[in-house]
């Protein structure tokens, strides 16, 4: 190789150097190239290897558009428990004084720091200074009192649909303007993790009441428009407080059906799927290297719920035979395509839920076991009801699976197809006349609700209540997961009801989209560090 | 002389005796247990052991395809008999008596025809319970006024005939008259009604199921497996095709069943039915 | 005829007055209402119960029947409990996703079904003939929305050329909202091309064994020169009817078309409504449908007595 050809080599590469580093453009580099006399396919190719290469760069696309499922209904997570509502808006348009990140991790937000009196019972919180509402109101201790006074207050029109998360507070002063102290009845360990939640944001008082239809709140996104049953736009807060948002703008576009979500990620209509219908829907994406397929952690407990009061499911024998003759591996292969992990009690593994402990040891799939147990409590020729929502694909698919378990068992299942809103109001509530019904706990920390009689599955247990009360109010942390330890031996035990897997939290984007946080241990899909690449 | 059969009336019956024939033997016999899940085996491809393969949960796709042919008919039963046992009595109670009793039935018939099947069914889902029996129920129902309608057309036309007439002169009570010549008359049309209907029962049903409003679980229904066979394209995109042909091939039979009895009977009034959403 | 226009017009308000009872009953008799659906799984029955009174849930039916009714009369809709915006610009926004998709669709079966009718109807003896009706019977077979998503996968997901759904507003970008619909409309289009067909068929199948035809063609005229100075005009009456009740259903009645191609049209909204138990939009969007075709049946009935000297005086 001469000296000349050895100059020219250099010059390309210098070349194709200034156009990664964006210095000249991709044109520019092809004319340049030619002068070099290299051809133009082989120019083009060139480039095309430098450009592509792992080197991360940001791309001039500022929009992101996300596909998602469920929308919302109104706009403000104060007057409504709809989850797309918090989904969408919490961390992003709205902030509160903590929020989670997407492990589940209590993380500080409009509170930069907070300390705990040695009872428990006090949490004094700083707030962060020159914080502005997007109305250009600024932030200060006034509102969060007003927030959480008005989130506690039954007469509140809307009323919240998280009261119970401030029951346990007594007060709430403002000591200045950057601090807020906050007085509870005695020390619960969930309460501050509640306050990572839609209910509890802080919104200003001026504006509180138009919320339903225009948010206004701190975050770094400010809202634009929805459309019901089309889209939801935000730009970017570019006077917010915290490190500004890369994107300028975000779309969340509406698409209920599976198939529609994936046909559009497919043509490039979307840049990601936020909340992924079902998880067969990412066996396509995953072959595709134009897309990233994200496995977060686990969250949710899908469960067979069993009322514990109807007939022979009053008899822990029947309740244990239906958990044994329940595969979970079948569940998790059958309906989620693998992306969940078995669970044997109320808890999920994931840093919500930190007292997490394996139950799935206690009622293992045995159908011996459980013929045995059926024989032992004298059941036979039993028939039991499934009060079946038509609106969620797994407790479709579940029943599918269910059926073919309990029949290995000699169990009839009578299925009673019914829509949420009729579940809600003849199983959740009402007369709450129910055998089974398969149902997915979304909520992190929701084992309180196993020391509330009436709640539907119709466990009353006195020691268990109190235990679960004793849990909530112990500071000591090494104790505490002592206690739950316990609980969740006496649920798995009792098998209160089947609890059969906790579905891995899915995302699906393009490939170069970058800083994308799951939502689903987390409570808000966050897009504030999206960028393209 | 004896009349050369329609060739659409061999086809159609040929099908819709297929289906037929399948339903039934899927009461005695099918390959496999429709409903038994065996997880590990899901996905399998066409062999000896399951003809079209397994689905989602490793269940015979042929054995549930069979079973679901009896869903079938059986929507396309009961559908049938709901618009005939409430629509025949209307329309021929509007014929016989005319006046206030026929403006309001055939209003409220003109009213239920152009509101969408699809629509009733998803109220009556709500009202109800989303499940085979509301999804026939509102189907039949849809289907009243037509038949109300091509009754009570022939009945006008039998209510002015000589001997009809003539009968009503000597004292003949009016139900007799119905029953004795107005129902013979509106048979042949009735039955080509009937079978036409059939067809767009079924299409209904699978788009009630697509939605969710139809046949639930454990029953095999083709337009659930078919709503179900499209989440997994990726992995298994035959079944997505074998419930798609099966209601294709018997809507088409019983449509051409019904061409061809038409032919055959030559009546003129049967009237169409609004395709479903 | 004045009389007779007077007493329709009674008994239409009468069956607008008797629909409205009906449809509010029907509705109401849902199970479940909105506010457990505003709350969810983890509500307490006290926070239900105080929301319930809020919202005026807890109120005898018949006084939020007066108030329903009253509030239509005087051109209110109402505000919908679930999004908490008034329901007419709702409904609004709707129909002009629900109404062109709705003419699309129906442009596009004509377009079908006319050259394909009127050719199987002319030549219902020959093979072409058969053929057409053979290929129209096929169509009829299959499932709207099966149509509907091959269509996506061919055009959009493999080709790219459209759209897979969803729907961008008209004052956004009128292109995009209109290439939007294409699909979702050829899939209808065809589907309901295909019934068509079969009206058109028989249609001018009938009327080649009418006198006047028989007569054109006695006084030397071919076969079309007949039904083009004659026929058609008579074929296109019953043509017309079917496609006016097609066009109807079809504002509401694509639920399952919009659901596969995610379109915000007037079906969906009334499926969300009913599942969401947003029960004044439930109601306004059936009374708004039961009342557009009691209307749409006076008009044609009207006119037709008008035009037709024979209904006039034989009833």
């Amino acid at each position: 190789m001469d000296e000349q050809e050895l100059r020219r080599d250099a010059e390309v590469v210098r070349q194709l150097e200034r156009l990664v580093s964006g210095r000249i453009t991709r044109r520019e580099a092809l004319r340049r190239l030619g002068i070099l006399g290299i051809s133009l396919p082989a120019a083009s190719s060139l480039i095309a290897a430098c450009t592509s290469s792992s080197t991360p760069q940001v791309s001039t696309k500022t929009k992101a558009i996300i596909g998602i499922v469920q929308e919302p209904t109104a706009l403000d997570p104060t007057a409504a428990a709809t989850a797309s509502i918090y989904v969408l808006l919490r961390d992003n348009v709205y902030e509160g004084l903590v929020r989670l990140d997407q492990n589940g991790k209590i993380v500080p937000q409009l509170a930069k720091s907070w300390d705990v009196s040695s009872d428990g019972t006090t949490f004094t919180f700083h707030l962060q200074p020159g914080v502005t509402f997007h109305d250009g109101s600024s932030f200060t201790a006034q509102d969060v009192k007003f927030s959480w006074d008005r989130a506690k207050d039954p007469t509140t029109k809307p009323v919240n649909p998280h009261a119970d998360y401030f029951q346990p507070v007594t007060s709430v002063t403002v000591v200045d303007d950057h601090t807020v102290k906050v007085v509870l009845s005695q020390y619960s360990d969930n309460w501050l993790f509640h306050m990572t939640a839609g209910a509890a944001i802080i919104v200003s008082p001026k504006t509180a009441a138009t919320n339903a239809t225009v948010p206004v709140g701190t975050g770094p996104f400010k809202f634009v428009t929805h459309n019901p049953q089309s889209n939801l736009t935000l730009t970017r807060n570019d006077s917010y407080w915290g490190s500004k948002a890369k994107l300028k703008d975000v779309e969340f576009r509406f698409i209920t059906d599976a198939n529609a979500m994936n046909n559009a990620m497919q043509a490039g209509d979307i840049d990601a799927i936020g909340q992924v219908g079902g998880p067969e829907q990412v066996q396509s994406f995953k072959s595709n290297q134009n897309f990233k397929v994200i496995t977060g952690p686990p969250a949710g407990k899908t469960m067979v719920s069993i009322n514990n009061t109807s007939g022979p499911l009053a008899d822990a024998r029947v309740r244990q035979a239906i958990y044994a003759a329940i595969d979970r591996k079948a569940w998790i292969d059958g309906i989620v395509s693998g992306y969940a992990v078995p669970i044997g009690s109320h808890a999920v593994p994931n840093a919500g839920e930190p007292y997490y402990v394996d139950e799935t040891g206690v009622n293992k799939f045995d159908v011996q076991k459980a013929k045995q147990l059926l024989a032992d409590a004298g059941q036979t020729n039993l028939t039991v009801r499934l009060a079946q929502i038509t609106d969620f694909p797994y407790a479709v698919r579940g029943t599918d699976v269910l059926n073919s378990e309990l029949k290995a068992i000699g169990v009839t299942l009578k299925v009673i197809p019914m829509q949420f809103s009729g579940w809600l109001a003849q199983v959740f509530l009402g007369s709450q006349d129910y055998d089974l019904t398969i149902i997915n706990h979304t909520e992190e920390r929701d084992i309180g609700n196993y020391a509330l009689p009436k709640y539907y599955w119709h466990v009353n247990n006195p020691a268990l209540a109190s235990q679960l009360k004793q849990a909530d109010a112990e500071t000591d942390a090494g104790k505490r997961k002592n206690l739950y330890t316990a609980i969740q031996k006496t649920l798995a035990d009792n098998a209160y009801n089947a609890w059969v897997f906790a579905g891995n939290v899915l995302g699906v984007t393009k490939h170069n989209l970058q800083g994308y946080s799951l939502q689903g241990v987390a409570p808000s899909l966050y897009v504030g560090d999206l960028y393209f690449s | 002389m004896r009349r050369r059969l329609p060739p659409s009336l061999l086809i159609g019956g040929a099908l819709v005796a297929l289906v037929v024939v399948v339903a039934l033997l899927s009461l005695v016999w099918t390959p496999a247990d429709p409903y038994n899940v065996v997880v590990p085996d899901r996905f399998q491809g066409t062999s000896l052991r399951h003809l079209l393969g397994t689905d989602q949960f490793g269940r015979d796709e042929l054995s549930r395809i069979m079973a679901a042919a009896r869903n079938t008919l059986e929507v396309g039963i009961v559908t049938i008999v709901i618009a005939f046992v409430i629509g025949v009595p209307v329309g021929a109670l509007a014929a016989y008596y005319r006046g206030p009793l026929e403006e309001v039935a055939m209003r409220g018939a003109d009213v239920l025809l152009a509101f969408p099947a699809i629509l009733l069914a998803m109220l009556f889902a709500a009202v109800f319970r989303p499940s085979t029996l509301t999804a026939m129920a509102a189907i039949g129902i849809a289907f009243v006024p037509v038949f109300a309608r091509v009754v009570r057309g022939a009945g006008l036309q039998v209510m002015e005939m000589d001997y009809v007439t003539a009968a009503r002169t000597f004292g003949s009570r009016g139900w007799w008259i119905l029953i004795r010549h107005l129902l013979p008359n509106v048979s042949s049309v009735l039955i080509v009604q009937a079978t036409i209907a059939f067809a767009v029962a079924i299409l209904a049903e699978a788009a009630l199921s697509y939605l969710g409003l139809g046949t639930p679980p454990p029953a095999a229904s083709w337009g659930r497996m078919l709503s179900e066979s499209q989440n997994y394209l990726y992995q298994a995109p035959l079944l997505a095709l074998w419930p798609g042909i099966a209601i294709a091939l018997s809507v088409l039979g019983f449509n051409l069943l019904g061409d061809g009895l038409r032919d055959l009977l030559d009546p003129k009034l049967v009237e169409r039915l609004p395709a479903p959403g | 005829m004045a009389l007779l226009v007077t007493s329709r017009l009674a008994a239409l308000v009468a069956s607008l007055f008797a629909a409205s009872i009906l449809v509010f009953a029907v509705v109401n008799l849902l199970p479940g209402d909105v506010a457990t659906s505003l709350l969810g799984v983890n509500a307490t029955p006290e926070n239900i119960a105080i929301l319930r009174h809020q919202l005026g849930l807890d109120q005898p039916v018949w006084l939020r029947y007066l108030d329903w009714i009253g509030g239509l009369l005087h051109g209110d809709f109402g505000t919908s409990l679930l999004s908490r915006t008034p329901v007419a610009p709702l409904i609004l926004s709707k129909a002009t996703v629900s109404a062109p998709l709705a003419l699309l669709s129906a442009a596009i079966a004509l377009a079908v079904a006319i050259p394909a009718g009127v050719v199987a109807g002319v030549r219902y003896r020959s093979l072409s003939g058969a053929l057409i009706s053979a290929l129209s019977l096929g169509g009829i077979a299959i499932p709207g929305f099966w149509a509907g998503l091959l269509l996506a996968t061919v055009f959009a997901v493999q080709l790219r050329l459209l759209p897979a759904g969803g729907f961008i507003d008209w004052s956004e970008d009128p292109v995009a909202a209109f290439r939007s619909l294409v699909l979702p409309a050829t899939a209808l289009g065809l589907v309901q091309g295909a019934v068509l067909t079969r009206y058109v068929r028989s249609a001018v199948i009938d009327v080649q064994r009418e006198d006047f035809i028989r007569t054109a063609r006695a006084k030397g005229l071919t076969r079309w020169q007949a039904l083009r100075r004659h026929g058609f005009r008579n074929a296109a009456i019953p043509v017309i009817t079917v496609l006016g009740i097609q066009l109807t259903s079809l504002l509401v009645g694509a639920i399952v078309i919009e659901n596969v191609f995610f379109l915000p049209g007037l079906g969906r909204l009334l499926f969300q409504s009913v599942l969401n138990r947003d029960l004044i939009v439930v109601e306004d969007l059936v009374m708004l449908l039961t009342t557009v075709v009691l209307v749409v049946n006076f008009a044609t009935d009207i006119s037709y007595r008008l035009l037709d000297p024979r209904i006039r005086s034989s009833r």
